[in-house]
């Protein structure tokens, strides 16, 4: 029997047919079983076939509104490694067999999925681990100033008496379900220390952010990514008697959970790799009083060099509805490399482009931002919306390209250039 | 310690139409896997009982357990009583036991096997709440109905922190007698599957 489903906009698909057990199950292997298996970052597994079929309204119904698989950038930008984005013809085949009932086919004993294996780590890698264990607390605690934005960071001596090449990063976690995202920061000067001295519990409660040093300079893991390799020929410098420094953003899950991860660094040998540097197009201020739909805040920045990218890392409060990063070349043409439509801060991570984009000397990133400072962002951490205004020298919303200049004094130059213009930046704001 | 319960569906519906708002309840009693016994939908007049349809791995309603239990308190602290439903029907009595505990529920835990709560109610999603304000031995009027809180403005798009506690504020409602300001609202949540 052949079903005929209305697409989201409206419009009449092809008849698709539902499909059995054995047509869904590759697809849900492919989309979903990386994070909803056992250990994974999902609330509840979908390996079998009784797993999705009492859950196949709700999984279709996150399906058609495009929430799941999670996947934050639109393919208006440069090709992105891992690309998660689910195909639509997946979608509305996966779509058509759940509202179909599930079928299972003639299959006796549909067999389970078997989810993919997690990335392994290099067996010479360097394992750091929490010193301390933290509790994340059974919903989102409130300071005196503010709900708490449910992050902590964590400082985790290396241990390493020489410097280090550092080529990847690798996650052992023991919340996986609570835990969306965390950036790393090598310090070599211990500012993070301090400050985890200053505050008595495990951690600290700031974000990972070292005066102008971003987090995420030293990668980053997130949901569906146990690990971040760089290309070939790229490596983070790490300075002798480092601090590993971690920001970790977690969602509470209505129970406490212990937390105690462990980082592996992986070193490489490569004497001609080139250290990974962190540029930064971002706004730094911004005002936006509540109700207001449509702030656009705006930065332009012109490297003063050549940079090749390997990374983009993009952050944002959740009042941004939508954000994209832009290069104009010098010769005047427009790329977009990221574009995001529908900014969700839970499914924040590093983004590994697929291919190294070299960007020419007097090239202007132009970073964009929508805000929906409303009761139509549902989204919006306020119900009902506050006026808010932050300020953050590291960025209130940013793009964080991660990449080397194509020699010493290049890359040099672009560290300077945007750490100089952290302090300088405004937020240029307009109305539509 | 949580009393986690087992609904065993002993007496079946009363076959005829049921009205919201006013209406003369069929029998319900359920035992749990001690063996006691509960009669949510039986009361006096006055009465306050709130049921909560849940779900063990649904991670909206997971994440308001501790609203849950603060309204789970309010409720016992105005003589009233306060169920969580499982709307899953081939939960198992161990798997209620370990979410309890883990989720630190202090209410009783009923699982809906049968269904025959959810169709009473006409339940869609976990979670979804339904606050009975008794009128007469039998009868109640549903004060409220809808989401237990703010937390989530849609599905897939949750509040850092819900600023808004309908079900708290309906129980405080029908406790000093005033009308609940806002009887029904739209809950979001992860949906009930009526069939097998």
């Amino acid at each position: 029997m052949k079903l005929v489903l209305l697409l989201l906009l409206g419009q009449a698909s092809p008849a698709i047919e539902p499909g059995t057990w054995s047509t869904a199950a590759p697809l849900i292997q492919q989309h979903c079983a990386a994070c909803h298996r056992e250990g994974g970052s999902a609330p509840f597994t979908l390996l079998t076939h009784a797993d999705v079929k009492r859950r196949r309204s709700f999984i279709a119904t996150v399906l058609k509104q495009e929430l799941m698989p999670p996947w934050l950038p639109s393919n208006k930008g440069v090709a992105l490694q891992g690309d998660g984005s689910m195909p639509p013809e997946d979608r509305a085949s996966l779509i058509a067999w759940l509202e179909a009932g599930a079928p299972v086919g003639s299959e006796q004993n549909p067999a389970p999925i078997k989810p993919m294996a997690s990335a392994t780590f290099p067996t010479d890698s360097i394992k750091v681990t929490m010193t301390e264990p933290f509790t994340i607390p059974a919903e989102t605690i409130e300071t005196e100033q503010r709900y708490h934005e449910d992050t902590w960071t964590f400082v985790m001596p290396v241990g390493n008496e020489t410097p280090l090449r550092i080529r990847g990063i690798g996650w052992e976690p023991t919340a996986p379900e609570t835990v969306h995202t965390i950036t790393l920061l090598f310090d070599a000067e211990g500012r993070g220390r301090q400050r985890d001295e200053y505050d008595p519990r495990p951690g600290y409660e700031m974000s990972g952010d070292l005066n102008r040093d971003i987090s995420g300079t030293n990668g980053g893991v997130g949901i569906g990514m146990n690990r971040m390799l760089l290309p070939e020929s790229f490596h983070w410098s790490l300075p002798a008697d480092a601090d590993l420094v971690a920001d970790v953003r977690y969602r509470p899950i209505g129970r406490e959970m212990p937390l105690q991860d462990s980082f592996h660094l992986f070193p490489t040998e490569d004497e001609d790799s080139r250290e990974i540097i962190a540029v930064l197009t971002a706004v730094n201020r911004l005002k936006v009083p509540a109700g207001e739909t449509q702030h656009i805040a705006e930065d332009r920045f012109t490297l003063p060099a050549a940079m090749d990218v390997v990374a983009i890392l993009p952050r944002s409060r959740n009042e941004c509805r939508s954000m994209q990063l832009m290069a104009i070349l010098p010769d005047g043409e427009t790329r977009v490399l990221m574009d995001i439509p529908g900014w969700d801060g839970h499914f924040r991570r590093p983004f590994l482009l697929e291919e190294v984009l070299h960007l020419p000397e007097g090239t202007t990133l132009h970073s964009r931002f929508v805000i929906d400072n409303s009761t139509e962002n549902p989204r919006n951490p306020f119900d009902p919306p506050e006026d808010f205004r932050i300020g953050k020298r590291t960025g209130a919303a940013a793009f964080t390209l991660l990449g080397a200049g194509t020699d010493e004094e290049g890359s040099a130059a672009l560290v300077e250039l945007s750490q100089w213009t952290m302090d300088r930046r405004g937020s240029r704001t307009r109305k539509p | 310690m949580p009393v986690s319960l087992t609904v065993r569906f002993l007496l079946s519906l009363v076959a005829g139409a049921l009205l919201v708002g006013c209406s003369t309840e069929p029998e319900h009693r359920y035992v749990d896997v001690t063996g006691a016994t509960h009669s949510p939908l039986e009361g006096s007049t006055g009465d306050l009982v709130v049921l909560v349809f849940s779900s063990t791995d649904c991670p909206i309603a997971n994440a308001m357990a501790p609203e849950l239990e603060r309204a789970h308190q309010d409720t016992i602290k105005q003589g009233g009583r306060f169920y969580l439903v499982h709307a899953r029907r081939d939960l198992a009595d161990a798997e209620a036991v370990k979410h309890a505990s883990e989720f630190s529920l202090g209410m009783p835990v009923l699982i809906d096997h049968e269904h025959a709560l959810v169709e009473h109610f006409d339940a869609t999603v976990t979670p979804e709440t339904f606050v009975l304000h008794f009128t007469g031995p039998g009868t109640y009027e549903i004060a409220y109905t809808g989401s237990i809180n703010n937390l989530y403005g849609s599905v897939g798009n949750r509040r850092t922190k819900a600023s808004e506690h309908y079900l708290r504020d309906a129980i405080a409602s029908v406790s000093t007698g005033d009308e609940v300001e806002v009887a029904k609202r739209q809950p979001y949540g992860c949906f009930i599957e009526r069939e097998q």
